[in-house]
């Protein structure tokens, strides 16, 4: 091994492991990731995790969800219609 | 003839006999005439009492019709008693004045204590509060800031994170300005509150304030939106910063990319990430920031920078493990032009940097158990991550203290941690680096 590039190693099996898990994201169900005609509780769950666990809808209340999805809508990259979907699904649950 | 005569006997024995009867009823359905005159009365109250069920009747058919127009013209809640109606709106009213929210702003943050061994280091607790304050002003304006409030070896310190305000241009734009968190890579925008990490520090090119390899914060214009693309939804951010600038004071750092706050040069710097999920699982993601000079202004020409990155994320449920995994990783290249540094010492001496190239990255997986029936089970997650970050090689002139910093170095981490609710948990790390000692973190951190 060549001093210095000891970290190729564990940078190679990094690679090969995105390779593996990509390769079983392709050949998985195909799903829209978009919002499209998706339900609010359903992009509600395919978005918020992506970082975190669910937080309950109880957790706010309806004014404080329109504020927070707000929020998430530019920090996490929410479509438009996607936010709209997911507030209204919000307001309605908590 | 006979025939005849035996038809006419026949005939007029049947008149008799008939005559016989019809004579016989008569006599029975006989009515005198108080009889008659009790039918006459009764039949006249008869006809009185009919002609006043008619006009009822008239009546009812008008006010039927009445209730038949009205029912159409009117929606049904509108009908129902005004009064009541009013009350409950008031009460709504009543309710919704001191609920927090309505006034458009929400409190919301994290806060975390720790515990950190770092052998050959004395031992602390850390504690940290970062509040985050939000403002919606109307559906397309709104304001957002955060202040950490730290305690450590120099007391308590309050932090400006991020303060910009944002305005939503239409369904694929908002545009931000002030100074907002970068954008760049995965970590930095959604990953570091520690109720969302997975381990109770930042990967080692994240590292705030030390030897991290991208700046935490922008100042100036960022436009940022998404859209479905296909079958999945492409995301962007663009930025007009400050841009990037060089540590030029601590001879350690010297090179690394440090916030630009205070814009120390006539240059402004570019960047933005481009992320692309084909399905709701999975994100690739690339990121860049370029300035023409990220050296103080006059000190010498100018020096460029420019940072590279690339990001993946895939997280998914899989019945087969019970589980969920949840899968991070990044890498990041980093390259400042050639410049001259100069060390405060006496005489002063300088450090020269003909390249200036770093690169660094994590790869994390974390996994949660969260089919099992036990709730103890579900509740724990186990996560490993590999850090690695790459410094330019020591040179003749490498101040002595700057030569820790300028060695390259892998980090293992192993964690376990333990969910008290959603956004409560419970961290124990140890860590192993392969320049300096291990480290064991013990840490609480909530997000609400």
């Amino acid at each position: 091994m060549i001093p210095g590039r000891k970290w190729q190693v564990p940078l190679s099996y990094g690679i090969a492991a995105i390779v593996i898990v990509l390769a079983v994201s392709l050949f998985s169900p195909v799903v829209r990731a978009g919002g499209g005609q998706k339900g609010g509780a359903e992009l509600w769950a395919n978005n918020c995790r992506q970082c975190h666990n669910y937080r309950p809808p109880s957790s706010y209340s309806s004014d404080q969800w329109d504020i927070a999805v707000s929020h998430m809508r530019f920090r996490c990259g929410l479509t438009a219609n996607e936010a709209r979907k997911i507030v209204e699904f919000l307001k309605n649950a908590n | 003839m006979r025939i005849s005569i035996r038809i006419s006997l026949i005939a007029l024995a049947a008149a008799v006999m008939g005559l016989t009867q019809t004579g016989a009823s008569r006599a029975e359905e006989y009515v005198s005439k108080e009889e008659f005159q009790q039918f006459k009365a009764e039949f006249e109250k008869f006809k009185v009492q009919n002609e006043q069920l008619k006009t009822e009747n008239a009546e009812l058919r008008t006010e039927n019709k009445n209730f038949q127009t009205i029912n159409k013209a009117t929606p049904i809640g509108a009908r129902l008693d005004q009064s009541v109606f009013s009350a409950a709106e008031q009460l709504r009213n009543d309710v919704n004045n001191v609920k927090s929210g309505t006034t458009k702003f929400l409190l919301t943050g994290s806060a975390d204590v720790a515990y950190m061994d770092h052998a050959g280091n004395p031992s602390t607790f850390t504690s940290e509060f970062d509040p985050i304050y939000l403002w919606k002003m109307s559906d397309r304006l709104s304001f957002e800031a955060e202040t950490p409030i730290t305690v450590g070896s120099g007391g308590t310190s309050i932090e400006l994170e991020y303060a910009d305000i944002a305005y939503v241009v239409n369904d694929y734009l908002t545009v931000q300005a002030g100074k907002f968190k970068s954008p760049f890579g995965l970590f930095n925008m959604r990953f570091d509150p520690p109720w969302i990490n997975k381990f109770s520090d930042a990967p080692a090119v994240y590292d705030d304030g030390a030897a991290g390899l991208v700046p935490h914060q922008e100042l100036g214009v960022m436009g940022s939106g998404a859209i479905e693309a296909g079958p999945g939804k492409l995301k962007y951010n663009v930025f007009l910063s400050n841009g990037l600038r060089v540590e030029t004071a601590d001879p350690a750092a010297f090179g690394l990319f440090i916030n630009n706050d205070q814009d120390n040069n006539k240059s402004k710097g570019v960047g933005g990430r481009l992320g692309y999920i084909p399905i709701p699982c999975l994100e690739i993601g690339f990121s860049g920031e370029f300035s023409s000079n990220v050296f103080d202004q006059g000190k010498q020409g100018d020096v460029s920078g420019r940072l590279l990155g690339a990001d993946f994320s895939f997280i998914r449920d899989f019945d087969q493990l019970m589980g969920t995994i949840d899968f991070k990783a990044e890498w990041i290249w980093s390259k400042a032009g050639d410049a001259t540094y100069m060390v405060n010492t006496n005489p002063v001496t300088t450090v020269v940097f003909n390249n200036n190239r770093r690169d660094g990255g994590y790869v994390q997986m974390a996994y949660r158990p969260i089919k099992f029936d036990q709730r103890w089970v579900k509740n724990l997650e186990f996560a490993v991550r590999y850090d690695h970050l790459s410094n330019p090689k020591p040179t003749a002139d490498t101040p002595p203290d700057a030569l820790f910093q300028r060695q390259n170095h892998d980090r293992y981490t192993v964690g376990l941690n333990y969910w008290l609710d959603a956004s409560t948990v419970l961290k124990f790390d140890y860590e192993r680096d392969s320049r300096d000692h291990r480290t064991i973190w013990l840490q609480y951190a909530l997000g609400f």
